[in-house]
C-alpha cells in the first residue's frame, strides 16, 4: 500500500477544505487558459479553416507551450478531483486506494500529454 | 379554482405487516380553505382509520406534519388544496426518512445528525450576561435570517446529496450550526467547525439549492453552508480562530 501524507487520506478537514478550495481555483484557472486558447484558435487566428500546420507552428512557441501544459494540468486536476467528489458523495468507503490511483492515473496522463507537446518543439 | 371533490392518492406501507407499500385513492369533498391536513384528517376520520401520519400544532410552528405532497415536500397544514391547482392529489411520506407506517417517517437519522453539530449555544466564559449583538450588525441580520428553522425535514427530505449519502449531515444541521459558528459570543466555534468540516459535513453539498426551494420558513441553508464552507478553508489558513 503506498503510504500518503496524512492530509491525503481518509476524514481529513484539510483534504476537505483543500480539494474544495482547488476545485475553485483551478476552474478559473481554466477559464482563463482556455478563454486564451479559444481567442488563439478563433479570435487570433483568421484563417477560415485550422491545419495541422499551424497547430505544430503554434505549438513550436514557448509561451504556446506552457499555455497547454497548464490547461493539460488544470483540467485533468479538475476532472480528477471532480469524480473523486462524486463517488465520496455515493459513499466511497475505499478513500486511500481510490485517491492513490487517481493520482497514479492523473499523471501518468499529464505525462502522455505533455510528451505529445514536447514532440512538436523537438 | 373551485372545487368540488378531489381525487387523493396516499401511500401505505407498514413495514411490519406488509409485503410492499401500495397507493390506496380516496374521493374527499373539498370544504373552503381546505389544507391538506385536513385532507389526511378527513380521511382518518371518516374513511380509513388506520391512517396514519403525525402532526400537532396545525399552523406551520411544530413542523411535524411534513409530508411529500404532489411531488415536493411540504407542510400538510400549510398547503391549501387550492394552491396545487389540481384534482388530483398524491401524498407520501417524506424522502431519506424511514417510515413507521403511512405518512409517519422516523426522525431518528435526521435529529442523530441534528446532534453531532451540538445544536446549543455554549458562551464563553469569559463573558458577562448579558452580551448583545446589536440587531441592525451585518452579523446578527444574517444570522436572524437562519433561525427561523422549524426542524421539519423538508430540506432534509428535498435534499438529494442525502439520497446519495446517507451520512451526509443535511441543509437543516448544517445550517442551525452556522447560526452557532457566526456566533462570536459561542464557546465552541472551532470545535463545531471541525465537526462540520469532515467529509461528510459542508463538502458534500453542492449547491442544488432544493433545501432552499421546499423550505416552509423560506431559509435558504445553501447560504449558511457556503459560510461554512469559507470559515474552514479560513480557519485552516489560521484566519478563523
Amino acid at each position: 500500500m503506498l503510504n500518503f501524507p496524512r492530509i491525503l487520506t481518509g476524514e481529513g478537514v484539510l483534504l476537505n477544505a483543500m480539494t474544495w478550495l482547488l476545485q475553485r481555483i483551478s476552474a478559473a484557472l481554466l477559464l482563463v487558459v482556455l478563454g486564451i486558447h479559444i481567442w488563439a484558435l478563433y479570435v487570433f487566428n483568421t484563417s477560415e479553416v485550422i491545419s495541422f500546420s499551424e497547430a505544430r507552428a503554434r505549438l513550436s512557441s514557448a509561451p504556446y507551450v506552457l499555455l497547454y501544459v497548464l490547461l493539460l494540468f488544470f483540467g485533468l486536476f479538475h476532472a480528477f478531483n471532480g469524480v473523486y467528489t462524486v463517488m465520496v458523495d455515493m459513499g466511497l468507503k475505499t478513500r486511500k486506494t481510490t485517491i492513490g490511483i487517481l493520482i497514479i492515473l492523473g499523471t501518468a496522463l499529464f505525462g502522455i500529454g505533455v510528451y505529445s507537446i514536447i514532440q512538436f518543439i523537438m | 379554482m373551485s372545487l368540488q371533490e378531489i381525487n387523493v392518492k396516499i401511500f401505505r406501507y407498514d413495514p411490519e405487516a406488509d409485503v410492499e407499500p401500495r397507493f390506496d385513492s380516496f374521493t374527499v369533498p373539498v370544504i373552503k380553505n381546505m389544507a391538506i391536513l385536513d385532507v389526511v384528517m378527513y380521511v382518518q376520520n371518516y374513511v380509513d382509520k388506520t391512517l396514519a401520519f403525525r402532526c400537532s400544532c396545525r399552523i406551520g410552528m411544530c413542523g411535524s406534519c411534513a409530508m411529500y405532497i404532489n411531488g415536493r415536500p411540504r407542510l400538510a397544514c400549510r398547503t391549501q388544496v387550492s394552491s396545487l391547482g389540481t384534482p388530483d392529489i398524491t401524498i407520501m411520506p417524506l424522502p431519506n426518512l424511514p417510515i413507521i407506517r403511512d405518512l409517519a417517517t422516523d426522525m431518528e437519522p435526521f435529529f442523530e445528525k441534528w446532534k453531532k453539530i451540538k445544536p446549543f449555544y455554549v458562551g464563553k466564559s469569559e463573558l458577562k450576561d448579558p452580551v448583545a449583538i446589536r440587531p441592525d450588525s451585518g452579523e446578527r441580520e444574517f444570522i436572524d435570517q437562519m433561525l427561523d428553522c422549524i426542524t421539519c425535514g423538508c430540506c432534509y427530505g428535498a435534499c438529494s446529496m442525502v439520497a446519495t449519502n446517507e451520512e451526509y449531515l443535511g441543509p437543516a444541521a448544517l445550517n442551525r450550526a452556522y447560526t452557532l459558528i457566526a456566533d462570536k459570543r459561542d464557546a465552541i466555534r472551532v470545535e463545531r467547525l471541525k465537526a462540520v468540516g469532515r467529509s461528510y459535513g459542508v463538502w458534500r453539498c453542492h449547491d442544488q439549492f432544493n433545501c432552499a426551494e421546499v423550505c416552509p420558513k423560506k431559509l435558504v441553508p445553501t447560504k449558511s453552508i457556503q459560510q461554512l464552507k469559507k470559515r474552514c478553508v479560513l480557519q485552516k489558513f489560521g484566519v478563523f480562530k
